[in-house]
């Protein structure tokens, strides 16, 4: 007994996809030609009920979806008793495409997958999501239901966030329909709908400045509309909605005391633990690194020991489309969140319809959306092909779990002459050029953890570029390249030598040596006065674009201990330091410290969210809200966020690939 | 969470449209009704279980009989009244069934309380699973979910006074069965408590 009033018993929300079900069974009964006759009071729902069900139940077994024009928006399923597939992220965002449609689904999110090869249906169960949507050009439209809100689209871009059982929808481009009590809306280009009806949607500059002077970067968008910072969290205690992405106008301690309190977080230790966060209803991850093989599973791991595929969250929102904004500290994980998935191969939806394969966006390019097959004919080659590239990176991934290297690339040995042999790309031009990663390319652009340490192509630190064939030292693995103990050139163009690069410099200005005494390589050519020039023009602009953030043109580069996030500059150089690797960047010994070159390179900086080789997001300041921030002039990558053609998503930053 | 008041000039416009076939229109109540629908027919089971059937029900007689729709109610009240007599009708065939006790797992410091609530929630539908069910409709919409008698009446299709009778019914009945179980008694109290200063407001 307490002398508190016992409160009254809340009314416990149906699931959004009870709600989905009711429906959609609701339309098959009353469109089932049934026959209903005077009943008795007692008996008159019973027998044509049952009726209808039944008939329904053989209408919804032959209709994945109603084809009707201005049905369209039902979430109709072929097979009402094959439960659609639920996506749900951790503290990372997580990119899937479903049929032509691309959906990035932010962190602490669920969407449940509705559809067929006769059109798609998206429930939002929490947190946000944003759409690109090829034209429909005729076919059923595209369906996203958000608690009482459905956004209808016939052909656009745009980002849905859950608030409560509303919802806030942001037009990237094109045209939807929202329907929500009972009204509909029609919200363009740049516009916002949520309760109040219809308004410009913020713009990304406002979004930046208010980033940049209240709740980090993700405080703006969408969510910024929730002043409140109720939401669902007042409707929902679960712990997940408590992580719901929509508390933004609540900033933490942290993030309200402003830069002056940002962490530093160079002595901090930390762990990275390991763990599954969510799986969908169909299998469940027995453990890191290892699959299920269950169907339309997807899942977030923890951790950095994960022989699949593994990609770091995007680092910073889309613009026009917010990531969601701040998460409770206290629920934030610690180290580099990571996203990992089946392959497309083994992400289907279970439909009895055509499968629709659930892929992944490789490498962070996506291809657009209007390129991509109508998909209402069934299963496309397309489709086919993807399932088979998908095979292969699973059987690479597999292969790299334990550390060696199974892949099509020749193993690594340290001295250069690993895997490919004509340092042009390897094994397809497009691996080194496109930004997106493929099996059978160079080992710091074939998606694979050739080193087994948990970091994947451009968030290895010792990768250098998109043709660099060796994941496990700061090697390049490119015949020709790393040789030139003394005279250095561009570290990032795969070749030793200044003749195409316009840069020159003697090591010893790199290893700040104050005279010839102390040079330890070519000391009768090392002259301290020369190493005051500048770099010249050409190497500026040929090899500045090249280098990752917190590099310089030389190799000289802030590189921090991912276990102890001590960060040194050191050169990275195999030619000067050759025993230097990811377990013993902390021996000046191993990894020499260097003096970076200002005016040719790119800087890093965490207290301004912009990482430094060896770092994640977990590793910035509260303030940057584990997202991190590019170098000004380079754009941030990852997951569902391509570079383009030609260059390279290294660390979460885009450089340019070797011409 | 999403406003449900309509004028009745739309609401009858509404049900015009629903009563022609028009899907959308359809659409558009079943999408505003549903969760006051749904809150009615949790309040009178107590729980969840049976809903979505009796939701499937719900909608089905909204749609089949929208020609009846006389605008005394507004739309969403209506579709709620339908709910409610199903659920009543749902409640004289249904033998009683306990509820499954419900676990909380919390750490903060008001989880004893919630727990208390929870269990004392789970016997009050218990003993309300043993009165006559036109009372336990009445009880639990007036009592439990807070609303005026007259909007009881309304939903149920008795008059003010009626409802009055079988909402003091109920909670003698309660009275009765709470004398041994004093959580039981406890969380009537409060519930009258709530219910006393509503009224008094």
């Amino acid at each position: 007994m307490t002398d508190e009033r016992l409160p009254p018993p809340p009314v416990e929300p149906l699931p959004d996809l009870t709600w989905a079900r009711l429906e959609r069974q609701l339309w098959a009964t009353l469109d089932a030609p049934v026959v209903v006759a005077p009943p008795s009071p007692r008996a008159r729902w019973r027998w044509p009920v049952a009726a209808a069900v039944s008939v329904a139940a053989a209408a919804a077994v032959a209709l994945a979806w109603p084809s009707r024009p201005d049905d369209g928006a039902e979430l109709t399923s072929r097979a009402p008793t094959t439960m659609p597939s639920r996506v749900a992220t951790a503290a990372a965002e997580t990119e899937l495409s479903v049929g032509d449609a691309s959906i990035r689904l932010a962190p602490f999110s669920a969407l449940y997958l509705h559809g067929g090869d006769r059109g798609v249906g998206m429930i939002l169960d929490r947190g946000q999501a944003s759409f690109e949507v090829a034209p429909r050009m005729g076919r059923p439209p595209f369906v996203v239901d958000a608690g009482a809100v459905r956004v209808t689209v016939v052909g656009t871009g745009f980002t849905v966030t859950r608030l409560g059982d509303g919802a806030i929808v942001d037009v990237r481009h094109g045209v939807v329909e929202v329907l929500a009590d009972g009204r509909r809306a029609l919200v363009r280009a740049g516009e916002s709908w949520d309760a109040e009806g219809v308004h410009p949607t913020v713009t990304d500059g406002a979004a930046t400045a208010t980033a940049a002077t209240a709740t980090g970067p993700t405080a703006t968008g969408p969510t910024a509309t929730d002043p409140t910072g109720t939401g669902p969290t007042a409707t929902d205690p679960t712990p997940d909605d408590r992580r719901r992405p929509d508390g933004a106008a609540e900033p933490t301690t942290d993030r309200a005391a402003g830069p002056g309190l940002r962490r530093q977080g160079r002595l901090r230790r930390r762990r990275r633990p390991r763990g599954v966060r969510s799986c969908s209803r169909l299998g469940r991850v027995s453990g890191p690194g290892r699959s299920s093989g269950a169907l339309g599973c997807q899942w977030a791991v923890r951790g950095r020991s994960l022989g699949l595929r593994a990609r770091r969250p995007r680092p910073r929102p889309h613009p026009g489309a917010a990531l969601p904004a701040s998460v409770p500290a206290g629920q934030q994980r610690r180290g580099r969140p990571y996203v990992a998935r089946t392959s497309a191969a083994l992400n289907l939806w279970r439909t009895r319809g055509a499968p629709v394969p659930i892929t992944r966006l490789s490498g962070g390019a996506r291809e657009p959306a209007s390129n991509v097959p109508n998909r209402s004919t069934g299963v496309s080659m397309i489709a086919i092909r993807i399932l088979a590239l998908a095979a292969l990176f699973l059987i690479a991934a597999c292969g790299s779990g334990d550390g060696n290297n199974q892949g099509t690339i020749d193993a690594p040995d340290g001295t250069g002459d690993g895997g490919i042999g004509d340092g042009d790309g390897g094994t397809g031009p497009d691996a080194g050029t496109t930004g997106m990663c493929m099996a059978g390319g160079p080992q710091c652009n074939n998606c694979v953890d050739d080193d087994g340490d948990g970091q994947i192509d451009g968030d290895d630190l010792e990768c250098t570029g998109a043709l660099d064939n060796d994941e496990n030292s700061f090697a390049t693995g490119i015949p020709g390249d790393n040789i030139d103990q003394v005279d250095q050139d561009c570290f990032f163009d795969g070749n030793s030598g200044s003749g195409n690069d316009g840069c020159s410099i003697h090591v010893c200005c790199l290893l700040g040596a104050p005279d010839r005494a102390s040079c330890p390589f070519g000391a009768n050519r090392y002259d301290p006065a020369e190493c005051v020039s500048p770099e010249t023009e050409a190497c500026i602009e040929l090899c500045a674009p090249l280098a990752p953030p917190g590099c310089d043109c030389f190799g000289c580069c802030t590189v921090c201990d991912p276990v102890t996030n001590i960060c040194r500059d050191i050169l990275t150089n195999p030619a000067v330091a050759p025993n230097c690797n990811d377990s013993n960047l902390n021996d000046p010994t191993a990894c020499p410290s260097c003096v970076k070159r200002t005016d040719c390179g790119t800087t890093c900086d965490p207290a301004e969210c912009v990482l430094c080789p060896g770092q994640d997001p977990g590793d910035l300041p509260e303030t940057c809200n584990n997202m991190n921030e590019c170098p000004v002039g380079s754009m941030a990558c990852g997951p569902g966020i391509s570079c383009g053609t030609g260059r390279f998503c290294a660390n979460g930053c885009c450089i340019d690939g070797v011409p | 969470v999403l406003a449900l008041v309509t004028t009745r000039d739309d609401d009858a416009a509404l049900a015009a449209r629903c009563a022609s076939g028009d899907r959308a229109a359809q659409r558009d109540l079943f999408l505003r009704s549903r969760t006051a629908v749904h809150r009615t027919l949790f309040r009178v089971l107590g729980g969840n279980q049976d809903v979505e059937d009796l939701l499937q029900e719900t909608y089905l007689a909204v749609f089949r009989s929208m020609g009846s729709y006389g605008g005394r109610a507004s739309l969403t009240t209506w579709c709620c009244a339908i709910a409610t007599n199903l659920a009543l009708s749902h409640l004289r065939r249904r033998r009683a069934t306990p509820l499954a006790e419900i676990e909380v797992e919390s750490d903060a410091p008001s989880a004893d309380r919630l727990v208390r609530a929870r269990h004392a929630v789970v016997r009050l539908y218990r003993a309300l699973d043993r009165i006559d069910p036109v009372q336990r409709v009445a009880f639990a919409l007036a009592v439990i979910d807070g609303r005026s008698m007259a909007e009881v009446a309304e939903l149920t299709g008795a008059s003010v006074p009626a409802v009055k009778t079988q909402v003091w019914r109920a909670r003698k009945a309660l009275d009765k069965r709470a004398a041994a179980d004093p959580l039981l008694r406890e969380y009537l109290h409060d519930l009258a408590g709530g219910d006393d200063a509503e009224e008094a407001g």
